[in-house]
């Protein structure tokens, strides 16, 4: 934009804030921007891009913040992404954000900015601690010397934000700007450098974008960005002897060489324009140090935070959650009322288990990434995570991470999608992509009920919680292996040193931490959230297509049957009545019922036709009732009806209290049951047989007649999906490892979410609905599975395929479907690999079989 | 106008010995003589304050775990395996 420099009054300029970690420079950004800011990456990389705008004295400001960073070498992907786009936007005012309290240190960045030459605005930012810390500037002298304008600024009272804009926009239409201060390298360095620049000024396309002095400086220090340039032979031959002449003359390498004159140069000018009026003291920074970085206490505390964390994670969020889920259940049964009772329309289908199941399923994670980046923020702006990442760094660094890591792999036990949202704290984009990699192998809270599910069926009591913790540390094991294998294959050369920068503590202000958690909250919704819903959706037509029309098996005839079966056992109830065995009363009272509970079905309760039925079925009753056997008809009803009643009474209260079997408790209420019961047979015993037998012998056998009948044609449903026909398709790679089709469709059903595995398997076994705790759906199982396959199906499940959200996330925060794919691919590889390993050893050594 | 470096002469008494950070003492003031590493991690040091000829101070020597120093305002973390690639004196 500085096309527009030909007129004196501007209206529209970018400026971008760079400055080093720990400065204040988000601080100042979200002063200057307010609400008004985005959030993204810088495309293909995994660097956070954010910028926002503001408008000062009728000039409108696009701000660029920029990541933080020390330098402007090439060394990491966050400087040259700020390099970049200070070369390639040509923003119209670089701001540099210092810290007061560490001037010197901060400046070695302004110094590189004046050697590329760019309009520079210096802001002097947390000048109150500096002041409190006896630290004294000559501003008028330190700007003289700098070359550039010097504001003041207290980031977090918004202190100094107008005059720093004023200056910003004063060296925005300062038509002739003149040429910053050229600083001298010394003579030794300054030969070469001329040299350099001389020959590099005659290559007029090299030299549009950016100063020939510059680029001669970083082809001094075998900049690897700028040598990749194509540069003529001349000049590379140039800087070659060059460098040789410099080692062989200063004893080490220009980059050394020109780093340390840079800091003379920085140091000269604080010996003259910094004053400290007092001996920097033992601050009270070192003395929480002292406690929180102790030897014995620091990792103690450690752990309680983390306790923390995840407590407020996952055990608080759980609340909210709740209420997500009963509001689209809600939802859900709403719009369903807009169709007939029972309508298998597809439209509703789709409306309710795929559109509002999936954006309820996108929406459920809100609460954990609200929590956890709240507690994420608090932790970074108190200066607390650097120490955590330095208590970490032993045990981490031993299985090739950064201490940081330990966060968002903590995070992974409850799920992995906030924990790969978590690997945002690692500012290195090498450690930060593998422990994204490695996330998904810690357990997450979603794939417990298949553990549960499976444990119980095959394992004997005692070898229930080892197998359950087996499976975490095999986890983990993986998680330590993927993490080697990835540093030494992927990532190999980058170096792995720890050094870190551990900020002063601070009393993080409410605003920058909302700020934070609606920014992350916000990103979530916007970009992993739309991915999960497309997913959701194809899910959702993966197993509702195609549908099946023509049923193996003729339902509605074996319906039929089974009613008229259902009929023809009632009328054999007469004698025990004592009624004729011609009459009809008995069947038609029943009947009736069955007419009644029919006719409903196509009806919501609310509805005028739900309630007719019933009337319909009292009419018939009544005038039942009215004949020569009514009598004996009405005590029998009202018989079946007092022993239901007593029946689903004691079940309903062993259900809320959660009772076993067996128990004190259990047979207390068991006990009360019997009494009731005994005291309703007194009144009639003979009816009272006919009604336990009607209930137990005929109606309890049609029903559940009749819900295999639904769950069958369920399952035909689902194999002849395409799911089904993947599962069934894949079965020939499955069988390798023990599993057969059944298993591969219910893993397809997992990439939607891990807990829908057991669902899905309760539904291709004919099953219904099913939860972990089924012993119908264990049964079924323990007939088709050894122990050793049941332990290859939850191995392969822990590290296999990791859900899609958790996919779609990868691809948001990695900012490219390679990782993602990577992710997806990798793992189930690896999964596959390790479980085959297992089984096919099992079977050769007898173990589990 | 033109800034060059100071010469700043360094005021530490003569017979001091070289030796590597990870022996130091924690409290200890001391003055970097050299880095050996690769040139990468000697930028990367360098860019965060930490170049031959600078003093600071150790304030903390975990036997085992990671260092603090303090270069000048700033606290620095490093870890054991790279302390023992900085020489002081």
């Amino acid at each position: 934009m500085r096309k527009n420099k030909m007129s004196s009054k501007i209206n529209k300029i970018t400026i971008a804030l760079v400055g080093n970690p720990n400065s204040g420079k988000t601080t100042i950004f979200n002063k200057i921007t307010g609400e008004r800011q985005h959030v993204g990456n810088y495309a293909g990389v995994t660097v956070e891009k954010k910028d926002g705008y503001c408008e000062h004295k009728g000039v409108n400001i696009h701000v660029v913040d920029l990541p933080g960073t020390y330098s402007l070498t090439a060394f990491s992907l966050e400087e040259l992404v700020a390099r970049n786009f200070i070369i390639d936007e040509k923003p119209d005012v670089i701001v540099d954000i210092l810290d007061a309290s560490n001037i010197e240190r901060n400046l070695y960045l302004a110094t590189q900015l004046m050697e590329l030459n760019v309009p520079l605005v210096l802001a002097l930012n947390m000048s109150d601690t500096a002041k409190l810390r006896g630290i004294e500037f000559d501003l008028k002298l330190l700007s003289d010397l700098l070359g550039s304008p010097i504001v003041t600024t207290i980031g977090h009272k918004g202190k100094g934000i107008n005059e720093l804009l004023d200056a910003v926009i004063s060296v925005a239409e300062d038509e002739n700007r003149a040429p910053g201060i050229q600083m001298n390298l010394g003579r030794d360095i300054e030969k070469h450098i001329n040299k350099i620049q001389g020959l590099i000024e005659r290559e007029q396309k090299l030299t549009e974008k950016c100063s020939p002095r510059w680029l001669a400086i970083k082809l001094l220090e075998n900049d690897k960005e700028i040598h990749q340039e194509n540069w003529p032979d001349d000049i590379i031959q140039a800087t070659e002897k060059a460098v040789r002449r410099i080692e062989e003359v200063l004893g080490d390498s220009p980059e050394i060489i020109i780093a340390d004159k840079r800091y003379g140069i920085i140091s000269g000018a604080c010996q003259e324009a910094v004053r400290l009026t007092v001996e920097a003291r033992h601050t009270y920074s070192d003395k929480i140090d002292e406690v929180l970085t102790n030897r014995i206490l620091g990792l103690p505390i450690f752990f309680i935070m983390m306790y923390i964390v995840f407590q407020l994670t996952f055990a608080f969020g759980e609340i909210p959650m709740g209420w997500i889920e009963n509001g689209f259940a809600f939802l859900g049964d709403s719009i369903s009322y807009l169709w007939p009772n029972g309508s298998d329309s597809l439209l509703l289908s789709l409306l309710v288990d795929g559109i509002i199941g999936g954006v309820g399923g996108v929406i459920v994670f809100v609460p954990n990434i609200f929590l956890l980046f709240m507690a994420i923020a608090i932790l970074e702006d108190t200066g607390y995570m650097a120490r955590a990442a330095f208590n970490m760094d032993r045990l981490m660094h031993k299985i090739g991470l950064h201490g940081k890591s330990f966060i968002p792999m903590l995070v992974g036990f409850g799920c992995s999608v906030p924990a790969i949202m978590a690997t945002r704290t690692l500012e290195n984009r090498r450690d930060r992509l593998i422990t994204m990699m490695i996330v998904p192998l810690m357990s997450c809270g979603a794939r417990l009920p298949i553990y549960t599910l499976i444990i119980p069926a095959f394992f004997p009591q005692v070898w229930q919680a080892p197998i359950l913790w087996l499976i975490y540390l095999i986890g983990i094991m993986v998680a330590i292996g993927v993490a080697k294998l990835l540093r030494i294959a992927v990532f190999k050369g980058e170096s792995s040193a720890f050094v870190m920068e551990l900020p002063p503590y601070r009393i993080p202000t409410l605003k920058g931490v909302m700020v934070h958690v609606w920014e992350r909250t916000w990103l979530y919704l916007r970009k992993a959230g739309t991915v999960i819903l497309a997913i959701s959706i194809v899910m959702w037509a993966l197993s509702t297509f195609p549908q099946k029309t023509v049923y193996d098996h003729d339902y509605d005839a074996i319906t039929e049957q089974s009613t008229n079966d259902y009929l023809s056992a009632i009328r054999g109830l007469n004698p025990l009545l004592d009624i004729s065995p011609q009459s009809t009363v008995l069947v038609d009272a029943l009947h009736a019922e069955y007419n009644m509970i029919e006719e409903q079905q196509a009806f919501h309760p609310f509805e005028t036709g739900f309630e007719m039925a019933e009337q319909k079925k009292n009419k018939t009753i009544d005038r039942l009732v009215q004949s020569e056997e009514g009598k004996k008809l009405a005590v029998f009803l009202e018989m079946i009806e007092q022993i239901s009643v007593v029946r689903n009474n004691f079940d309903a209260s062993i259900e809320q209290n959660e009772l076993e079997t067996g128990t004190t408790k259990y047979l207390l209420f068991d006990q009360e049951k019997d009494h009731t019961l005994e005291a309703i047979e007194k009144s009639n015993p003979v009816i009272y047989q006919a009604a336990v037998k009607y209930i137990d012998d005929i109606k309890s056998p049609y029903d559940e007649k009749m819900s295999e009948i639904n769950q069958l044609i369920h399952s035909e449903q689902m194999t002849y999906s395409i799911a089904g026909r993947i599962g069934k398709g894949i079965e020939p790679v499955l069988k390798p490892l023990g599993f057969d089709w059944k298993i591969g469709t219910a893993l397809i059903g997992a990439f939607a979410a891990k807990e829908v595995f057991v669902a899905q398997l309760g539904i291709v076994y004919s099953l219904g609905e099913t939860d972990a705790k089924s012993d119908a759906l264990r049964q079924k199982l323990q007939k088709d599975f050894t122990p050793l396959a049941a332990f290859c199906i939850m191995i392969f499940c822990l590290i296999s395929a990791p859900c899609m959200a958790t996919i779609a996330t990868t691809r948001q925060e990695s900012g490219s479907w390679k990782w993602a794919m990577l992710q997806l691919g990798g793992l189930t590889l690896i999964a596959y690999i390790l479980t085959l390993v297992i089984y096919q050893s099992g079977l050769l050594f007898g173990i589990g079989i | 106008m033109q800034l060059s470096a100071l010469n700043v002469i360094p005021m530490v008494t003569p017979n001091t010995t070289k030796m590597p950070l990870a022996m130091v003492e924690t409290g200890r003031v001391v003055r970097l003589v050299e880095i050996t590493a690769g040139k990468n991690l000697k930028t990367r040091l360098a860019d965060m304050g930490l170049y031959p000829g600078m003093e600071f101070t150790v304030i903390k020597n975990t036997m085992g775990g990671p260092f603090i120093i303090a270069v000048k305002e700033s606290r620095i973390a490093i870890g054991r395996g790279m302390a023992q690639k900085i020489m002081v004196e």
